[in-house]
């Protein structure tokens, strides 16, 4: 596949935001058909990368050549001319309007006077979604889907549209399971067809699986560019985190303790059906399922996000019903929500002040902030969490996707909460920071706090829960302990009866 | 990383930066120069600069109050027929016999409880802003007419007339409430519990709900507040016109919401300061008063400051999106 033409060249682009270099001198080119992962750790200018190809950010210096003639792009509409096109990891789509019509913003089709025409709109955004093969409504509103169902159009917004290259920043940092396969299945195509393929990930089976070459940044630079063939994961990983990594996972054996959080029967209408589980002290209790199974869900009903119709929940031996958040974090819970950007961050705000939302909480302070202690406790946590930013005070917005991730954590260890509950926490976050994060959660659990854990990353899961329950259709199909079963039998309760009988079906 | 930063901030001379940074302060001075030299020294009189300052002071003060509800993302409305109603039930209450304490406590608690009023419709509701605070406006306006059927009301006592006319050492009374209320917003903002969720709940609502912050009791509080910030304006206008007077004072509303937003605080929420805004009311207070002094129609005056608005609304957007 590698011999489609050069269609982009990047020469030696450097990039300085105020206070920081994100890019020195780097070098990247693509060619037509060709898959090309780039990977590195948080913060090591990869969305800033795609971001100068598209225009959407100007480069300080350097040489951008299109089919090998340099091209200046002072806007993201200069790079959608040129046929460049990217999906980016923040959602750039417009939540109050519908599906169809965020499909089609750019060339919104019209009837012969001139007005929208909104059948054929919506007929063709059906077209584009049935491709995907998802049940996605073109009539509903964008703020309605799921996170992954705003990624998937995302995608079919810039499948809309022909391009010479496609850039997809951590599509699998939303998308799993058979999403994912479609996506790929999509690239294959449009490899096919000649287009470029820009393709960032912190998964890194991801690059053997759909990758031709491979480019890994670090703190700004150009390390390696390869053939996926010639390399190996442990390759890639010392090439991302300058150093061998040795255990991909951590984990310690605690003594588990006394039941600390007891659901009976939890039902929230439409959402959670019928849910018992226990969580004891010490504990880490995975939850494994496909998107859509309830568990996020689960979880937000558990925090006080949602109100329980019918069951209980006794925490710490106490019967609770939670009426709101605050309910929930008063008996010490924390939850480190799935949506980061809309639940997780203040992203106009310094990651010091987001993370001193956890110790404002907990109310040490009545009625005035003593900062120096507030802002103590927020530098501990941001270097103990490993925050990659060149101030305690760059706005939460300011920073890459994986420490936006970090600095949520770190509220919640700034709250002191007993019981974490983590809702697909090591998401986006590179292979060395998840290691941290590891060792992180395996010290929380020897200092006698509990952990439900919700991942869609099974190996993950598998390594680090001492039990796993496995939901699907907003129940609780099936519990294992840990080591009890493989990957594959996890799936098997994990994937809807539906679903199973439709496929054999076909 | 630190060491960078700490190699490129040495690089630059650091006041071009400060200034470039502090794009206020900055507009504040070039205008403070042009002021003196167009008005060839008279702008810098003492006297001149004392009556402007008593001029803006019941904008000042609306001012701080809006900085808060704007920083919760939302907006009030209210305040200009706030001052109406406030003016109306101060100089009833004083005409009739009840003194200046019971009035001036009754004016301020209407101020409370119409901010109350529009938070709750915002909190429980679920009405925007705009539309909440329009309609309270409204209710402001028909109570403020109905008392005495939009007459005037005369004859107040001469204490009350102290707050807007009296002076302490030199200085008008509503300069020093200007100032206090000023100095109150900031320590609110900056130094307590409250302030700091204020940032939180306008900066990503959903967010702070789920850290646990009460945001309905925020915005209460915040709207509260400037519905307290909007009496004390009206109080100071009542006593400085020696009336009580059922105009509905929309165009201070404008105002009020100008000097905030040129004070550089984000319509988005979240984002901004008192400081700023106090600078923003300065700002529009010596355009004004250099516009008088050059003696420049009124109502060209108007739209010169409309233009302003606009302008510095759109540099601050660029400069955020450019981020
Ligand atoms: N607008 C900005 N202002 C200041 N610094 C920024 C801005 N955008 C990015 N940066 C900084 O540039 C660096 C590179 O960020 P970038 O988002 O490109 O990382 P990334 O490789 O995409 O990481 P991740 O895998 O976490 O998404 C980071 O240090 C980040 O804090
Ligand atoms: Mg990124």
């Amino acid at each position: 596949m590698n011999n489609g033409k050069t269609i982009l060249e990047m020469e030696r682009i450097t990039k300085e935001f105020p206070g920081v270099k994100a890019l020195k001198n780097v070098d990247l080119k693509v060619r037509a058909g060709e898959v090309h992962c780039l990977v590195g750790e948080n913060g090591a200018g990869k969305s800033t990368l795609i971001k100068i190809m598209t225009g959407a950010h100007s480069k300080s210096s350097g040489q951008i050549r299109v089919n090998g003639i340099p091209v200046e792009m002072n806007g993201p509409q200069d790079g959608k001319k040129l046929g460049i096109r990217a999906i980016y990891q923040e959602l750039d789509l417009l939540p109050t309007l519908t599906v169809a019509e965020n499909i089609f913003v750019e060339d919104i089709p019209k009837t012969k006077l001139g007005l929208v025409n909104w059948s054929k709109m919506n007929l063709k955004a059906q077209e584009l979604l049935r491709t995907f093969g998802v049940q996605i409504e073109p009539k509903a509103l964008v703020k309605d889907l799921t996170v992954a169902e705003q990624q998937i159009v995302t995608i079919v917004k810039a499948l809309s549209q022909d391009s010479k290259i496609l850039i997809m920043d951590e599509p699998s940092a939303v998308l799993t399971g058979s999403e994912l396969e479609r996506l790929f299945g999509i690239i294959r195509e449009l490899q096919k067809q000649g287009v470029g393929i820009i393709y960032i990930t912190h998964r890194l089976v991801e690059v053997f699986e759909i990758g031709d070459t491979v480019t890994v940044l670090r703190d700004g630079e150009n390390i390696a560019t390869a053939k996926v063939e010639d390399v190996t994961m442990e390759q890639l990983i010392t090439w991302m985190v300058g150093r061998e990594l040795g255990e991909q996972f951590y984990k310690e054996t605690v003594d588990i303790g006394d039941i600390v959080l007891e659901a009976k029967n939890l039902t929230v209408t439409g959402q959670v059906k019928n849910v018992s589980l226990q969580l004891h002290e010490g504990e880490i209790l995975g939850i494994a399922g496909l998107v859509g199974a309830g568990r996020t869900e689960l979880l937000k009903s558990i925090f006080g996000q949602y109100q329980v119709d019918s069951g209980s929940l006794v925490v710490f031996g106490e019967e609770c019903h939670f009426t709101s958040p605050r309910d929930g974090i008063a008996k010490g819970l924390g939850l480190v929500p799935e949506d980061r950007k809309n639940e997780g961050a203040v992203l106009c705000r310094s990651i010091e002040e987001n993370i001193s939302l956890g110790v404002l909480v907990k109310r040490k302070f009545k009625f005035l902030v003593h900062f120096p202690k507030l802002f103590q406790k927020a530098v501990e946590l941001a270097n103990y969490v490993a925050i990659r930013c060149h101030s305690l005070k760059q706005e939460v917005g300011t920073l890459s996707g994986g420490n936006q991730q970090k600095t949520v954590l770190a509220k919640w260890l700034a709250s002191e909460s007993k019981i974490l509950l983590l809702d697909e926490p090591t998401r986006g976050i590179d292979v060395g920071s998840k290691l941290e994060f590891y060792k992180l959660m395996a010290e929380m659990v020897r200092a006698k706090k509990s952990i439900i854990l919700v991942s869609s990353e099974l190996p993950e899961l598998m390594a680090l829960s001492d039990r796993i329950l496995v939901m699907s259709n907003s129940q609780v199909r099936k519990e294992f302990l840990a080591g009890e079963a493989t990957q594959e039998e996890i799936l098997e309760y994990a994937i809807p009866q539906e679903l199973k009988e439709s496929v054999r079906a076909s | 990383m630190n060491k960078t930063s700490d190699v490129q901030k040495a690089s630059r001379s650091p006041i071009p930066k400060f200034l470039a940074e502090n794009s206020r302060l900055t507009v504040f001075l070039i205008l403070l120069i042009v002021s003196t030299v167009l008005s060839k020294g008279i702008f810098l009189s003492p006297a001149n600069i004392h009556n402007m300052l008593r001029q803006y002071a019941g904008i000042g003060i609306m001012a701080v109050g809006q900085t808060v509800v704007i920083l919760l993302a939302g907006v009030d409305l209210a305040q200009g027929s706030m001052i109406a109603l406030v003016s109306m039930v101060v100089a009833y209450l004083n005409v009739n016999g009840y003194g200046i304490v019971l009035p001036l406590i009754v004016g301020l608690l209407v101020g409370a409880l119409g901010g109350l009023t529009s938070g709750m419709i915002i909190t429980k509701g679920k009405v925007p802003p705009f539309i909440a605070t329009l309609a309270v406006a409204n209710i402001c306006k028909g109570l403020a007419t109905l008392i005495t059927q939009s007459r005037p009301i005369y004859g107040l006592s001469k204490e009350l007339l102290v707050f807007g006319r009296g002076t302490i050492g030199g200085i008008g009374i509503q300069v020093l409430v200007w100032v206090n209320v000023a100095l109150l917003g900031i320590f609110i903002l900056t130094r307590t519990v409250y302030g700091r969720e204020v940032y939180a709940v306008g900066g990503n609502e959903r967010t702070a709900h789920l850290s646990g912050i009460n945001v309905q009791r925020i915005k209460l509080i915040g709207y509260a507040f400037s519905g307290i910030c909007a009496a004390l304006a009206g109080i100071m206008i009542t006593s400085k016109m020696d009336m009580g007077g059922p105009y509905v004072n929309l165009n201070d509303n404008v105002q009020s919401i100008a000097s905030v937003v040129i004070g550089g605080t984000s319509f988005a929420g979240g984002r901004g300061s008192v400081t700023g805004t106090v600078l923003g009311t300065l700002i529009i207070a010596m355009i004004n008063n250099l516009m008088n002094l050059m003696l420049i129609n009124p109502y060209i005056q108007q739209g010169i400051i409309g233009i302003i608005i606009i302008t510095t609304v759109t540099l601050n957007q660029r400069r955020t999106v450019s981020k």
